[in-house]
């Protein structure tokens, strides 16, 4: 079978090609991989049914909101995992992070999905800058191994900056057992001669090394086409030291320029993620689309810019329905300009909606149901 | 853009100091709160609680009762602007502020009162007097100042709170909550307003400082002697965490309520989903006694069908308020997570009410409030018992007949209130609250042998 999302991945320029042919590709790689969920998971199609949806709908890019997005607590809990394809073909099952939740979401993955998300993968970092590890260069990982981790996260960079940038042994990790092995990674990326040095790791992480590197007055220069990658939310970093002050701070702390740093969002849901460009606009990848509805009405969109909940959807995952709301809010803009070039979506996080209904009196169900389990 | 005051031993305090905003975009309401200073602290560290230690209990139910009075009079000024502000800085609606408003006044009634204090002391006399108990004369004695550490999210509970304090002589120091930063500053505006020089004004202060600065906590929790704290389970463990060895702690924390339906229930199936309906509206579920489950006895969805509609007639008369996107966006998740779990959901056109009926709730990640019931079809109502704990503070049942056979099942496994359909926002007189009678907390009970 011939998948349209393949001549997707395979364009040589995929943000910057004209908009009419990327928006053609999207829409026929949509409409293929709606369809072969709708046909291949009974689950879904069972749910598709109650909306009276079937593949003939889609006709246009404005036709996907129509299609039923799953929520991302359904992939949470050791049942059966929802798959698109024969449980034979699974070769890795992803999480998310499992430090915030102890039950958290399984994601079953083939081989054919993990090539594309590789695929995915390059094309984000060579369009940012990050060229790969075929010549040379290094890579700090300010996480843990992927050995020591099962989330998306830590496991899909890893694979995809080892395997698929070829990075190889030319990199370190900078926790292990749990513990942070600071001095180990200044030396590692100070002393090494593969060049350019890359590091990739949450804000917290890289506020650890700011700090470890200001209060010791060490020399750490990294190089002009080095990228510093952060990803994983702000919400332990917020609040102490804003966004952008932080990031002149690692940029003074690392010498390189702030257009250097990009920060990442991580879809774990659907196993990619999104980067920003050099004026800090998310552009979302043609075989990715992301909406942000009506918090109150999941089929509609709100405008362009607008605080909504939002919807993921993958056009290369076809091992599960990758059509996904987790509960994050964001706003998107279809139709913004970025100086940059790129075109398509743009999309702002801006946090996740609140497990409370409201600050209230009212206990949780989580509390409830610890509360059950300890009687 | 609105200043609201704080009241320091009984004074105004009005600055421009905090600024908090609240309601929807486009429509923001600002308000602005003075700073809590080193003197403010000092001075109520130094309140004189002698004169209210003097005050015969009488006096003390005669003043508060003039103070309902007052709040129940619509010609009193500051009552329009105190509806109009709690509902742009709660965003309940104007309804559901003033049936808040209608349950103060109640409490402040000379009925309820005088029921308190017999309950909760068994003689109010035991404020002023000693009274003769076996070989002894035993006397309640006021243990110095009660900090109340406020939710903001029922008025009435905040307003309760200070009154116990009162009603026991002691000094009140209340925080209030962001979520509410209206009612009680104006509650203690009314004490001025009535008698600036009174006793129970001269010993009440209303201030407010973010959760987060834990200095400030501290340096007023030194020198409480009661610290009473309300609110969900992260705001009551800090209180919990921080408070002052020796320092007599009344947690009122997180809790829910649960519905028991009778099949008996469905030969008046209408009448028992109205009353249903105005329990889960009640303050957009946001209490401890919201009902959060029902465990229904016979055809669920003939039940779900006329609660929906009662839901959708209760929403007309106590219209559900303002809320974040995010708490929509809680909701809209748990039905499309419901639908695809295969469970059968019934909604309205947007997110003001949600039914849930599910075989099972293990099944839920997390309950999104905002008027959302899950119903769990039963055999028989004792299957409800699985699923009860101490995290249940109430159970409301249908037909009430049944109550009596379920009570001590119930009570055994941790509920502490057991009422009819309909009543579960309703305190019945001289009745304990968290499993305690606070009141007896908040006093030391001392005594002379005879």
């Amino acid at each position: 079978m011939e998948w349209e999302i393949d001549n997707l991945l395979k364009h040589p320029e995929p943000f910057t090609m004209p908009e009419t042919q990327a928006s053609e590709l999207k829409l026929r790689s949509f409409k293929q991989i709606f369809e072969h969920h709708y046909n291949n998971c009974s689950e879904y199609r069972k749910y598709c049914d109650l909306y009276k949806l079937s593949p003939h709908d889609i006709m246009t890019l404005d036709d996907l909101v129509r299609i039923p997005p799953i929520p991302s607590d359904a992939f949470r809990g050791t049942e059966k995992l929802i798959m698109s394809v024969p449980a034979e073909k699974i070769g890795l099952v992803s999480t998310t992070s499992s430090t915030t939740s102890k039950n958290p979401c399984r994601y079953a993955l083939d081989l054919d999905t993990l090539r594309r998300a590789n695929l995915a993968g390059k094309h984000l970092l060579a369009d940012i800058g990050l060229k790969g590890g075929f010549v040379d260069g290094f890579v700090a990982m300010l996480i843990p191994p992927p050995e020591e981790s099962d989330t998306g996260m830590v496991r899909a960079m890893s694979h995809m900056l080892k395997k698929g940038l070829k990075f190889g042994d030319r990199m370190v990790y900078a926790v292990h057992g749990g513990k942070m092995e600071t001095e180990n990674v200044i030396r590692a990326i100070t002393t090494t001669s593969h060049r350019p040095v890359h590091l990739y790791g949450p804000p917290f992480v890289y506020m650890h090394f700011v700090d470890y590197i200001e209060r010791q007055g060490l020399d750490v220069r990294l190089d002009a086409d080095s990228r510093l990658i952060t990803i994983g939310g702000w919400k332990t970093v917020a609040g102490e030291v804003p966004k952008h002050e932080f990031q002149q701070r690692i940029a003074s702390a690392f010498h390189v320029r702030e257009d250097q740093i990009r920060d990442g969002l991580g879809l774990t849901d659907i196993y990619t993620m999104i980067m920003e460009c050099e004026y800090h606009n998310m552009h979302v990848p043609p075989w990715i689309h992301v909406s942000a509805r009506d918090p109150a009405d999941i089929y509609s969109e709100v405008g362009d810019g607008e605080e909504g909940l939002l919807v993921l959807m993958s056009s290369f995952v076809t091992s599960f329905p990758a059509i996904v709301v987790t509960g994050d809010m964001g706003a998107v803009w279809n139709s913004k300009k970025c100086e940059c070039g790129r075109n398509g979506q743009i999309v702002e996080h801006l946090g996740r909606g609140s497990k409370l209904g409201a600050r209230s009196c009212a206990i949780r169900m989580e509390q409830f149901m610890e509360a059950i389990t300890r009687k | 853009m609105e200043k609201i005051p704080f009241i320091i031993c009984g004074e105004q305090k009005t600055e421009e100091h905090q600024i908090l905003e609240f309601g929807p975009k486009g429509e923001r309401t600002t308000i602005f709160l003075p700073q809590v200073t080193d003197e403010d602290i000092r001075q109520m560290s130094r309140t004189d609680a002698e004169a209210l230690h003097e005050l015969p209990i009488e006096e003390i139910i005669d003043f508060y009762s003039k103070v309902g009075e007052l709040w129940g009079s619509p010609g009193y000024d500051k009552r329009g602007e105190l509806i109009d502000l709690t509902c742009r800085v709660t965003g309940y609606s104007r309804e559901m502020i003033e049936l808040g408003m209608g349950q103060i006044c109640q409490l402040l009634s000379r009925e309820y009162l005088e029921a308190t204090l017999q309950a909760d002391l068994g003689d109010k006399r035991l404020l002023d007097e000693w009274i003769p108990r076996a070989e002894s004369s035993v006397h309640c004695q006021p243990r110095g100042k009660v900090l109340h550490i406020l939710a903001g999210n029922v008025p009435v509970v905040g307003i309760t709170s200070i009154l116990r304090g009162s009603l026991t002589k002691n000094v009140n120091i209340v925080k209030m909550s962001n979520r509410d930063i209206i009612t009680p500053s104006y509650f203690a505006q009314a004490f001025h307003d009535i008698d600036p020089e009174h006793p129970v004004t001269k010993t009440t202060s209303v201030l407010y400082w973010p959760r987060t600065n834990q200095e400030m906590f501290n340096k007023i929790a030194a020198f409480s002697n009661v610290i009473c704290t309300w609110g969900g389970h992260d705001a009551v463990q800090e209180t919990r965490r921080n408070a002052p060895l020796g320092a007599e702690l009344l947690e009122f924390g997180p809790r829910r309520g649960l519905q028991l339906i009778g099949k008996e229930a469905f030969n008046e199936l209408d009448k028992t989903t109205i009353k249903a309906a105005h329990d889960l509206t009640l303050f957009d579920q946001e209490c401890s006694f919201s009902p959060q489950i029902s465990f229904v006895e016979g055809d669920v969805n003939k039940y779900a069908e006329s609660l929906a509609k009662n839901l959708e007639e209760e929403n007309s008369r106590l219209p559900k308020g303002y809320g974040d996107p995010k708490f929509h966006a809680n909701i809209t998740n748990a039905r499309i997570y419901s639908k695809f779990r295969g469970h059968r959901v019934h909604t309205s056109t947007k997110t003001e009410w949600t039914i849930i009926v599910a075989d099972n709730i293990e099944d839920f990640p997390t309950h999104p409030l905002g008027r959302t019931i899950f119903i769990m079809p039963v055999k028989d109502l004792a299957e409800s018992f699985n699923y009860i704990g101490p995290e249940t503070q109430v159970v409301a049942i249908e037909p009430y007949a049944k109550a009596a056979a379920l009570k001590e099942q119930l009570t055994l496994r941790g509920v502490d209130r057991i009422t009819r359909l309909g009543k579960m926002g309703y305190f019945a007189l001289g009745s304990p609250q968290e499993g305690m009678y606070p009141l007896s907390r908040m006093v030391r009970w001392v005594k002379m042998r005879q």
